[in-house]
This record gives C-alpha cells, sequence and structure tokens, in this order.
C-alpha cells in the first residue's frame, strides 16, 4: 500500500463509544475546557505529519550524528578548551533542560491520552518521545565533567533541590507542562513556549555557541530543534479551535503563558547572549533576538488567529530594556546562591551593553562601577566582600527576584489576598495571580519558608541547607575578580 | 518588635527584605536599607522613606508611623542629592 493510502486513518485513528459516554471517556476536568463533542473537532490537522517509522528513522539519525560529535568533543579536554564564561552558559541551560523536559513527557502523554482527536493523540505521542529524549541527552553529555566539576552534577540535581531558581522553574513547569490540561499545555506549550520562544534558544543561542566553537551545544539544540518544530504545531489547530468557541480564554492563555515564558527567557537566554558569551563572539544582543525570532514573528502569527497583542505589551517591551540585565546585577551580588559562577563585564563590555541599550544602560552603569569598586577594595579570591547578604525579596507568582521595572522605579506591586499580604514584581504576575488565585495560593515561596522558620534567615545556612549547595558548587566570580581592566591600589 | 519589610532603594536592581524595629526611627530603616543595597548602591545625600504615597518622618518610630508587616517601603533620593 502507498503512504498515502494509510497515512490518515493510522495518524487519526478514531471511533464511537458504545457503552460509555464520551463525557466519560474524556471528562473536562482532564481533557480541558472548553469541552467540545468530537464531531466538533473533527477536522483538526496538524501541519507537520510523520508516521512512526519515519520517526523512529529520523531520530536514529539524529542519535548517530550527535554521538559521532560528542566521541569527536565531548571530552573533559574539550571543554576545558571552552571560553570560561561561556561555561556557565552552559551549565545554567543544561540544569534547565532535562528534568523540564522530563515534566514535559508527563504534559504530552496527557494529551496523548485525554487530547481529542486521534490525529492530536498520535502527534503528542511522538512529542512525549521527543522530550524523554531531550531529557536524556543533556544529562547524558554533562555527566561525564562531574568528575572535572561539580557545578555540572546540577544537570541533573537542580530540580531536586529547593535552591530560589528551581523554586521558580518548577513553579512554572509543574503548572505548564505537569498541571495543565491538554488544551492549556498545546496553548501553553506547544504554541507560546515553543512556538513563540524556542526558536530564540535553538536558533539564536546555537548560532551563538557555533560562533563560541562549542560544536556539541549547538548540536544538542539543533538536535532538539527540530523534534520541537514538529510536536509544536500541535499547538495552532488547538489554539484554532479555542479562538473560534473561546476567544476570550484564548486570549487570557495566550496573555498569562507569554509573559510567564518571557521571564524564564530573559533570564536563560538573556543572561548567555549579553554577559556569558564573550565579546568577540557576540553580534546581536538578546534584544535584538527578541525582537527577531519572537516579537516580529509572535505578533504576526497572533493577528494570523485573530487574537490581539497581550495587554502589557508596553510593558513587555519596557522590560526588554531593562528586566535581565537587573536581575543578572542582581544575580550577580548573590552569585553563591546559583551552581554557575557570574563575570562582571568590563569595560568593553559595557561599552557593547551601552550601544544595544542605550535607553535603559545609563542607569544599570552605576551598579558595575559600585560593584566593580567593591572589588578594588577585596581580595582577588575573596567573593563575599561583593555579595549581598540581606534577604533577597520574590513575587510571588514568578516567584524570580524582584527585578521589575527600572532601577529608578521598581514595578513591584503589594496587594491583599485572602488575608494575606502578598508582593508581585510587576502588574503582569500579579494579574495572572488574581486571575486564579485558587491555584497559586498555597504556594509557599522562599520569603514565606524563612519567616515561618522553614528555611534560615542567614545566607550561608541557606545556600547550604535549602539551595543545597557547597563551597565546591557554588557560584562564584569566574575571574576570582581578577580582571586584567580592573586595578587594586597596593596596599 | 521587629517585622519585615520589602525595601526598594531608588538606583538599585531589586528589592529585599529587610527587619525594621517597631521602635526603631525610620532614618534607623532607612541606614538598614541602604546597607542591605550597598554592593550596588553607592550614594549618599538626603532621602525620604515612602510607603505608598505616604512620606515617613525619619525621626519616627515605625510603629507611629503605622508601619506594617510585608509593606513596601521605598527609598527615594531628594533630587539633587549626588548620584
Amino acid at each position: 500500500m502507498k503512504r498515502e493510502a494509510w497515512f490518515d486513518l493510522a495518524r487519526d485513528l478514531d471511533w464511537e463509544f458504545s457503552y460509555v459516554r464520551e463525557e466519560d471517556v474524556f471528562p473536562s476536568e482532564v481533557s480541558g475546557t472548553p469541552w467540545l463533542a468530537a464531531e466538533d473537532w473533527k477536522g483538526w490537522d496538524e501541519p507537520y505529519k510523520t508516521t512512526y517509522a519515519d520517526y523512529v528513522a529520523n531520530q536514529s539519525e539524529k542519535e548517530r550524528a550527535l554521538g559521532a560529535v560528542r566521541a569527536a568533543l565531548g571530552r573533559i579536554s574539550d571543554f576545558k578548551r571552552l571560553p570560561r564564561a561561556w561555561l556557565s552558559a552552559l551549565k545554567l541551560h543544561n540544569a534547565m533542560l532535562p528534568l523540564a523536559e522530563f515534566a514535559a513527557v508527563i504534559g504530552n502523554l496527557r494529551a496523548a491520552r485525554f487530547g481529542r482527536t486521534g490525529a492530536w493523540r498520535t502527534a503528542a505521542s511522538f512529542g512525549a518521545l521527543d522530550e524523554l529524549r531531550h531529557t536524556q541527552i543533556p544529562l547524558l553529555l554533562m555527566h561525564p565533567l562531574v568528575a572535572w566539576d561539580e557545578q555540572f552534577d546540577w544537570t541533573h540535581r537542580f530540580f531536586h533541590t529547593d535552591n530560589w531558581v528551581a523554586i521558580a522553574a518548577r513553579h512554572l513547569t509543574d503548572e505548564l507542562l505537569l498541571g495543565a490540561d491538554p488544551i492549556e499545555f498545546a496553548v501553553g506549550t506547544n504554541f507560546v513556549f515553543e512556538t513563540g520562544f524556542t526558536n530564540l534558544q535553538f536558533i539564536g543561542l546555537s548560532a551563538v555557541a557555533h560562533d563560541v566553537g562549542d560544536r556539541l551545544f549547538e548540536t544538542l539544540l539543533g538536535s532538539i530543534q527540530s523534534d520541537e518544530a514538529r510536536h509544536a504545531q500541535i499547538g495552532g489547530p488547538v489554539l484554532a479551535k479555542l479562538v473560534e468557541t473561546d476567544l476570550k480564554l484564548a486570549q487570557r492563555l495566550v496573555d498569562k503563558w507569554f509573559w510567564r515564558s518571557w521571564l524564564l527567557f530573559a533570564i536563560v537566554t538573556g543572561f548567555a547572549m549579553d554577559y556569558l558569551t564573550p565579546l568577540a563572539e557576540r553580534g546581536a544582543s538578546f534584544k535584538e533576538f527578541m525582537q527577531e525570532w519572537v516579537i516580529d514573528q509572535f505578533l504576526q502569527t497572533l493577528r494570523e488567529y485573530g487574537l490581539e497583542r497581550p495587554w502589557y505589551w508596553e510593558t513587555f517591551l519596557g522590560a526588554l530594556d531593562h528586566y535581565h540585565h537587573m536581575v543578572y546585577a542582581s544575580a550577580y551580588t548573590y552569585r553563591a546562591s546559583v551552581w554557575f559562577d557570574l563575570v562582571v563585564p568590563g569595560p568593553e563590555e559595557r561599552a557593547w551593553l551601552r550601544s544595544k541599550y542605550p535607553a535603559s544602560w545609563p542607569s544599570l552603569e552605576p551598579v558595575w562601577e559600585q560593584i566593580t569598586a567593591r572589588w578594588r577594595q577585596a581580595d582577588p579570591g575573596n567573593d563575599f566582600a561583593v555579595h549581598g547578604a540581606a534577604i533577597v525579596g520574590f513575587c510571588e507568582l514568578c516567584q524570580l527576584v524582584l527585578c521589575g521595572g527600572t532601577p529608578a522605579h521598581n514595578s513591584a506591586v503589594v496587594t491583599e489576598h485572602g488575608g494575606r499580604r502578598r508582593i508581585f514584581c510587576s502588574e503582569p504576575c500579579r494579574w495572572i495571580f488574581e486571575s486564579e488565585p485558587e491555584r497559586y495560593a498555597g504556594h509557599a515561596g522562599l520569603v514565606q519558608r524563612v519567616l515561618e522558620g522553614k528555611a534560615p534567615a542567614n545566607i550561608l545556612a541557606l545556600l547550604r541547607k535549602t539551595f543545597g549547595l557547597t563551597y565546591d558548587s557554588w557560584g562564584k566570580d569566574a575571574f576570582g575578580g581578577a580582571y586584567p581592566w580592573l586595578t587594586r591600589e597596593p596596599r | 518588635m521587629v517585622v519585615p519589610l520589602y525595601g526598594f532603594v531608588q538606583g538599585d536592581t531589586m528589592g529585599v527584605v529587610v527587619l525594621g524595629r517597631l521602635d526603631g526611627t525610620v532614618a534607623e530603616l532607612g541606614a538598614n536599607l541602604l546597607r542591605a543595597a550597598g554592593v550596588r548602591v553607592d550614594r549618599s545625600g538626603p532621602y525620604q522613606l515612602r510607603v505608598g504615597a505616604r512620606r515617613l518622618d525619619p525621626e519616627a518610630a515605625l510603629r507611629t508611623e503605622a508601619v506594617e508587616p510585608l509593606d513596601r517601603v521605598d527609598l527615594v533620593w531628594d533630587e539633587g542629592s549626588a548620584p
């Protein structure tokens, strides 16, 4: 038989129920809302189709290609040749990736069972296999490096800790990947996260990895990207049906997941592109990548679906100039609270940042001048002389540091809910919380844990007992504060 | 009694949690906030502390100024103070 003769039957196999009701097979609590009869989902069609045989053949070929690059470039000595700051980008990405991908296996499997058409369920089954692969690849590639550098152990360890970044990452992935029904999963993960944002990683960052000379990471990203490009296609047809039946819900889900995805990518990709990539290898800034890969394309796609740009668009555009810079400077001064090392941008890097961010850099420059001044007075390697000691404030929605707004005016907002005072980093985070307070109100953030005595207030105790860090694994200045451009007065 | 407060220093990149003594003065709280932000902000000169639109009296106690747990306190530099 030719493929055309059997393919649609195989990928969209479905049947009518004779002894149970459709509502019992696909209860709305698990299948999602709006609940529509199977008849209404007919014609659901994913643009990127594959057969199981083709899938296995393609994946096998990709594994072979990745294996070959790993054999050639996966030794510790190969990683030792990479720029020191770039290694931090690797540690950051590889910690965020595998267990989030594993959570995405579960999200896809829920859609593979409770998605409303056979074709949707088939595509989600492939998606689950993809995400399992994306879990395994970084674990495989980074594991041998643990013997050289304990920070690489966080590739696996990260999601199992109560590190503040892990709390924020779990807060996002638990909802988006583990808790969402297939409709919200398709809109939030497949459409917004994967279609809207992952090009930033898999194309933008992949190009940076190439320039840095990190061919293994480049290959990893490329290998994952081709999977993402396929299963992300689930999002479009689900969103189209949602727009047709409940436009308000469609818009709310897009608005919510765009903001939450933005905050994550601002940190993971923003740090890598604007601070951890060697200056000589930098081309476009994070903001320029965002404009090209996210803003222009995403807005066009939204228009095609009959949706408006998110209501907070002006806030988002303002954040493009400030947010990841504010988080990076804050994280630098609390670097012992993370599992990777950070760097102080030197004069040439600051000049580059000033040219790329003329609207915001003048307000950020004094912060780096002060950090530099502190290092001038401290001995090289004495990280805690240039480190924060106060308890950090965290947003009660995104669980990230209160770095919204600008240095001149932080956008954090305090509200009362259920007799409890809460703080949010921004209006969009407040809006997301207040749209579904029952979903979020029970979560205990880090500050609450400290105030209730469930986590220590002393920073060293917090690093060790709560964040799971040790002297060998916690973040330091990647150069011990000994930069060629940073002169110290003789003492 | 000590209360936790969210503190924001103008010119800083982040918010911190500081502890304020209800019997302590607003000026003491300001000094505490500046210490917490000191690794990132090096600025001196006159400033004011605010809770929302309310300007706090630097000589008054936090209790007198009705500062409550988890209030947002802003340290705002007076115009003309040295950057």
